[in-house]
């Protein structure tokens, strides 16, 4: 018993120490923390989906432009022969040539998820490494260096 | 490689998982599969211009277990040709949250990716790079928030916390988190506006600069046969960037993007030495650096059918200095590694990148997209240390498959 007391008290002098430590390395987020709070409780909700003209990559082209059969090359750009009749929900097209998006019942999980994604395009990577748009991501991409640019699985 | 079975298991559940998910009409699942070649005139970056080739194959797949969840497992190997001991496989997945609906203002993004490494086993040879002191596994998790403005204008924000463990006990392993937060907004003439800035805090291990000999503390020289991981202090690394993006239309189907970014240490003392491989490969503290990036993109739809991608940037890199272990032999001939603190030097270098991409897509029908590409990158890099004074050029021909 009194083994089993020592061991509880190691770790919890363990656990509290890693506790403080982790405590000092995260305070800085504290800020943005509440403001997630903040804007969960309080933050409007729209019915109307917006979608303006924006460049969230940085390609200098408009995000929601309509691309129907998904090829990275917008529609306005391209006449190839085959545009997809099935719209999988991935893409904003019907909402912006004006028709009614399909309602998310009749959708499967996948394309919803899609379409939220979408939403997120321009908050889910940042520019912290440097290495803005070099790389197609084709091999290994980014390896455990922590970014930059790699050749395979080698970071330089 | 014992993370082959990891990798057999992973896929065994994704075809376990997706059936049963499918009957229950409840799940989907997409996925991506890309093979690659490449040639390299500089393997390790570095002034010993080591060319070599290497091939990858990557399966990414993704399932999603209800709406507002996304699941992806990934797996791949990379395979050099003359410095096959780098040969190394990488598996792992991920989790990806976003409870909120696509028609609110109010984005929330929450993301955890485990990635592990494991390189190929080294020959018998002793002296042979064993690059499997690098193997490890690396952690990130993300919750990043968006809020729409305005139809053409958002702010965003994130918190990541990064974790960078290698399997060699001792060896300095790296926990990072990361605080961004950034605004987007389009101006009348289509011109596009991104200010970024961000805040890390993380840890590292210098070498302790100073011996106790006799009572006496003296300056560090040198440090002895497996040593290398017992004299380090832990320090805070702490660090600022910013950076602005403008972009927008160039012509007919043609646009551009013009990148800066700009980063800091705060409070790290530049004497401080870091143990680990320098010369380029391999090494987990060469993308920490101060410095400045400027970086011009052009993207053009103009031949038919092509998105052809012109980028080039400038960098200024001031990296944190680092001493690498170096072979000597004994008084019987035997090699063994040490460590001479008087090779660390202070670094910082001068790098200018041109890269050119075409890629090819083709959507061969609903839900199918096959995309041959190329890609031409050429890098050319002047340092404070000589040794680090290199260019190289890479081809890269691909493979994608998008399901």
């Amino acid at each position: 018993m009194a083994s089993l007391m020592a061991v509880g008290r190691y770790f919890s002098v363990r656990t509290l120490k890693m506790f403080s430590t982790e405590l000092r390395n995260v305070w800085p987020m504290l800020p943005a923390s509440c403001l997630l709070v903040v804007l969960l409780v309080c933050c409007p909700v729209s019915s109307a989906r917006l979608l303006g003209y924006v460049d969230l990559d940085g390609d200098g082209f408009d995000n929601n432009a309509p691309d129907t059969d998904l090829d990275g090359i917008p529609d306005e750009f391209e006449a190839h022969g085959f545009v997809s009749t099935q719209i999988d929900g991935l893409q904003a097209a019907p909402m912006f040539a004006g028709q009614a998006p399909a309602a998310d019942a009749q959708l499967k999980a996948g394309e919803i998820f899609g379409r939220r994604k979408f939403t997120t395009r321009g908050i889910a990577e940042n520019r912290r490494d440097f290495d803005i748009g070099f790389g197609s991501g084709l091999g290994l991409g980014a390896g455990l260096g922590g970014g930059g640019a790699c050749a395979g699985g080698i970071c330089f | 490689m014992h993370g082959f079975p990891h990798v057999f298991l992973a896929a065994l559940m994704a075809l376990f998982f997706h059936p049963v998910a499918s009957r229950a009409g409840v799940a989907d699942f997409d996925g991506e599969a890309s093979v690659s070649a490449a040639s390299t005139s500089n393997l390790f970056g570095d002034s010993t211009a080591q060319d070599d080739t290497y091939t990858t194959a990557w399966l990414d797949l993704k399932l999603y277990p209800l709406s507002f969840a996304g699941v992806n497992l990934v797996g791949g190997y990379t395979y050099y040709g003359d410095f096959f001991n780098l040969s190394s496989l990488v598996y792992g997945g991920g989790l990806t949250l976003i409870p909120t609906s696509d028609s609110s203002r109010f984005s929330l993004y929450v993301n955890g990716t485990y990635r592990d490494r494991e390189y190929r086993e080294p020959d018998s040879d002793s002296l042979s790079l064993n690059a499997n002191e690098f193997a490890g596994s690396e952690y990130e998790a993300t919750v990043a928030v968006g809020y729409k403005l305005t139809p053409t204008a958002e702010m965003r924000a994130g918190v990541s916390v990064t974790s960078i463990g290698y399997d060699l006990e001792g060896v300095n392993d790296r926990r990072r988190y990361d605080l961004t937060a950034g605004a987007n907004v389009t101006l009348p003439g289509r011109f596009s506006i991104d200010l970024e800035g961000g805040y890390s805090n993380g840890k590292y291990q210098h070498i302790d600069p100073v011996v106790v000999v006799g009572g006496d503390t003296l300056p560090r020289r040198q440090i002895l046969p497996g040593d290398q991981y017992t004299v380090l202090l832990e320090e805070d690394l702490q660090s600022i960037y910013i950076s602005p993006r403008v972009s927008g239309p160039l012509g007919w189907k043609t646009a551009f993007s013009l990148t800066l970014s700009h980063r800091q240490f705060l409070d790290h003392n530049e004497a401080d030495v870091i143990y680990g491989y320098s010369t380029g490969y391999l090494s987990p503290w060469l993308t920490e650096f101060a410095g400045e990036a400027a970086v011009i993109r052009v993207k053009t739809y103009l031949i038919p059918r092509l998105i052809v991608t012109l980028t080039t940037g400038y960098w200024r890199r001031e990296h944190i200095q680092t001493v690498e272990s170096e072979w000597l032999l004994d008084r019987f001939g035997r090699p063994y590694r040490t460590v001479n603190l008087l090779y660390a030097q202070k670094r910082a270098d001068r790098r200018r990148r041109l890269e050119v991409r075409v890629q090819w897509p083709l959507a061969m029908k609903p839900g199918l997209i096959v995309e041959p590409s190329l890609e031409v990158d050429y890098t050319d890099n002047n340092s404070t240390v000589r040794v680090y004074d290199h260019s190289s050029l890479n081809i890269t021909g691909g493979l994608t498959v998008r399901f």
